[in-house]
């Protein structure tokens, strides 16, 4: 054991013993360890990172020194430890350029705990990045799915009350799903490390034996966490959580939260079913269905949506169709380009809820379009951050958007040729539908205003400095796309 | 086929109350069945890993200090019972936020049922 493979089981552990620590330390300190341990855990998963890619391969980490099949591990290799870093980075960069509207929109009493689910929220992602067991998978996507229904509810006003229940209930339904899926899995193969389970699997599936139970557990975990990351139709709870809590939740809920969801479903279907076995369990096609419905329902939705931040939720559904997209395909390139997705649209998408409430902030808190008119002159760091932000989500050349579309097309031709035209057809014309509705907002935002406006709010430099660090990382992203493409690809080698 | 029910009863049985739970937490308008809804169907799941676990006519997996240690064919299987016990600490913390959130629900809208909530909220919000 070298020194650096400890270092994914640091980043799920602290946070999760500093998460008790921080309940009871004062709201000042807390407020503080939630911008460091992003910070650090960030600054960790970068040099494991470097690590993994110099050495090749990943590594397995037995918690405890207890071997399989009895013991818990955790697996890293560049892809996972790549992903930690966008993810720490995004969760930071989220929390400081939502920091002021936090601090506000937070009873002062209610602070420190909304700093213990940050810290919940931090440990389950690193746990659901690195584990390679089912059930440790299924413990942290509970603990996630608790700290983020209080990450909703804690701004009291409006209507996250509502839209807290509404989320907690979909997302049960969602664990319950994923639960049944993985028992039924369990009494198949007897095994929880995601390596074990695919060998046993591999030999049902070479056996022909319990294909129907097989294909069972597999429909309900896909379901379950379809359900739990929005996938279109089971998004019916996404807008409202989305659109009511305080801007640094919904940027976190967006960007990290559903996506975590995937990466552990891209880990399902790579390491436990593995690539190759996905025709024999019919999940492709269901999958491709559900992504399309949902890149046209999601732009069509946005398109009708009169208020900003709604349309914005509205957005991500798209764009997780997309994500799913890629995963449908079924090749190494196919979760390539799924994975460079979920990192591109995590930094715009969480760019654009920050800076999407503070240029309705800037409308005297009117979220309706017609009021928009002028938005970008009133607060013209937002203004220009919010552009780049659904430039890159339009697919725009030079912004990560753009590589990510341009990839997900060339994955698109892996398929059969009648499937792969259908990829590409809704590829460009769910473009041309961001396209209606984010140029139609950006024209908004600098049309001349109907009447004057008063507010003026006053945000910190270090809130819009880390808007302009997600901007500038979705053009360094769109820029160094190939680079960053093939960190990905030699990872998703050494993930299966 | 019939058999094959009566052979694994617990199964059975334990996904029909699945599928009352999963009804009831995702049709049931009052937010206390609800709740009820998503116990039964955790409580369903433990039922079917626990009844996975179980082989009858075997002993407890506790070894015995004084004698010596019997063999694993005679002991049921732990850990599915390990699972059910992490599985149902989960489901109590899950139990209690949702009863939380119920609470302050009905403080606020004065109703359980989650449609008439729903019609409140969206009153309040044009208000």
């Amino acid at each position: 054991m070298i020194w650096w493979q400890n270092i994914p089981f640091f980043l799920v552990w602290t946070p999760l013993l500093f998460a008790s620590i921080t309940a009871v330390l004062r709201a000042k300190v807390s407020r503080f360890l939630i911008l460091l341990f992003p910070a650090v855990s960030a600054l960790l998963s970068a040099i494991l990172t470097w690590y993994c890619l110099r050495n090749g391969g990943s590594f397995a980490f037995s918690m405890g020194a207890f071997g399989a099949p009895y013991g818990n591990e955790l697996r890293a290799g560049a892809l996972e430890a790549a992903l930690a870093t966008a993810f720490s980075v995004i969760m930071l960069l989220s929390l400081l350029g939502g920091w002021n509207r936090m601090n506000v929109q937070i009873p002062r009493q209610r602070l420190g705990l909304y700093c213990v689910m940050v810290m919940l929220l931090l440990s389950g992602m690193m746990a659901e990045v690195f584990t390679n067991d089912m059930f440790t998978a299924y413990v942290f996507i509970e603990i996630m799915t608790i700290a983020a229904c209080s990450l909703i509810v804690a701004r009291t006003r409006g209507r996250t009350l509502f839209a807290a229940t509404k989320y907690m209930i979909f997302n049960q339904l969602g664990s319950g799903l994923f639960l049944l899926g993985l028992s039924i899995l369990y009494c198949l193969t007897g095994n929880l490390l995601m390596g074990d389970l695919h060998e046993k699997v591999a030999a049902l599936i070479a056996e022909g034996a319990h294909l129907d139970s097989l294909t069972l557990a597999v429909a309900l975990i896909t379901i379950g966490l379809a359900v739990k990351s929005a996938l279109y139709p089971f998004h019916s709870w996404l807008p409202d959580a989305y659109a009511s809590c305080t801007p640094a939740s919904s940027a976190m809920l967006s960007s990290l939260i559903s996506k975590t969801y995937i990466f552990l479903y891209i880990k399902f279907i790579v390491r436990v079913i593995g690539l190759e076995n996905l025709d024999v369990i019919h999940v492709r096609p269901i999958l491709l269905a559900c992504a399309i419905a949902s890149i046209l329902m999601g732009s069509i939705d946005a398109i009708l949506e009169k208020k900003l931040r709604r349309m914005i939720a509205y957005s991500s559904v798209a764009q997780i169709g997309y994500v799913y997209l890629g995963i449908a395909v079924g090749t190494e390139l196919g979760i390539a380009a799924a994975v460079f997705h979920i990192i591109a649209h995590a930094l715009a998408k969480s760019l654009l809820f920050l800076t999407g409430d503070r240029l309705i902030g800037a409308s005297d808190g009117d979220a309706h379009f017609h009021e928009l008119c002028g938005a970008g002159f009133r607060a013209p760091v937002c203004g220009a951050a919010f552009t780049v932000g659904a430039l890159s989500i339009v697919g725009v050349p030079l912004f990560a958007g753009f590589a990510s579309k341009l990839y997900l097309s060339q994955a698109c031709l892996d398929m059969s040729p009648r499937w792969s035209v259908i990829g590409l057809v809704v590829l460009a014309f769910s473009t041309a539908l961001n396209a209606a509705y984010f140029l139609i907002t950006i024209v908004t935002l600098y049309r001349t205003p109907m009447h004057a406006y008063q507010t003026r709010m006053h945000h910190h430099w270090y809130s819009n400095a880390a808007l302009a660090a997600l901007a500038v990382l979705l053009v360094l992203m769109g820029l160094l796309g190939p680079g960053i493409f093939s960190i990905i690809e030699s990872g998703i080698k050494y993930l299966g | 086929m019939l058999n094959a029910l009566t052979d694994h009863l617990e199964e059975v049985a334990a996904l029909i109350l699945f599928g009352i739970g999963f009804s009831n937490l995702l049709l049931n308008r009052n937010m206390i069945k609800k709740i009820i809804g998503f116990s039964m169907m955790d409580s369903a799941i433990y039922l079917f890993l626990a009844s996975y676990g179980y082989i009858r006519g075997r002993l407890a997996p506790i070894l015995p200090a004084e004698t010596p240690a019997p063999s694993v064919t005679q002991y049921v299987n732990p850990l599915p019972a390990g699972l059910v016990l992490t599985g149902i600490v989960v489901s109590v913390s899950s139990t209690a936020i949702m009863l939380a959130l119920t609470v302050r629900l009905y403080r606020r809208y004065h109703t359980l049922n989650i449609d008439e909530i729903a019609m409140r909220a969206k009153e309040a919000d044009e208000a």
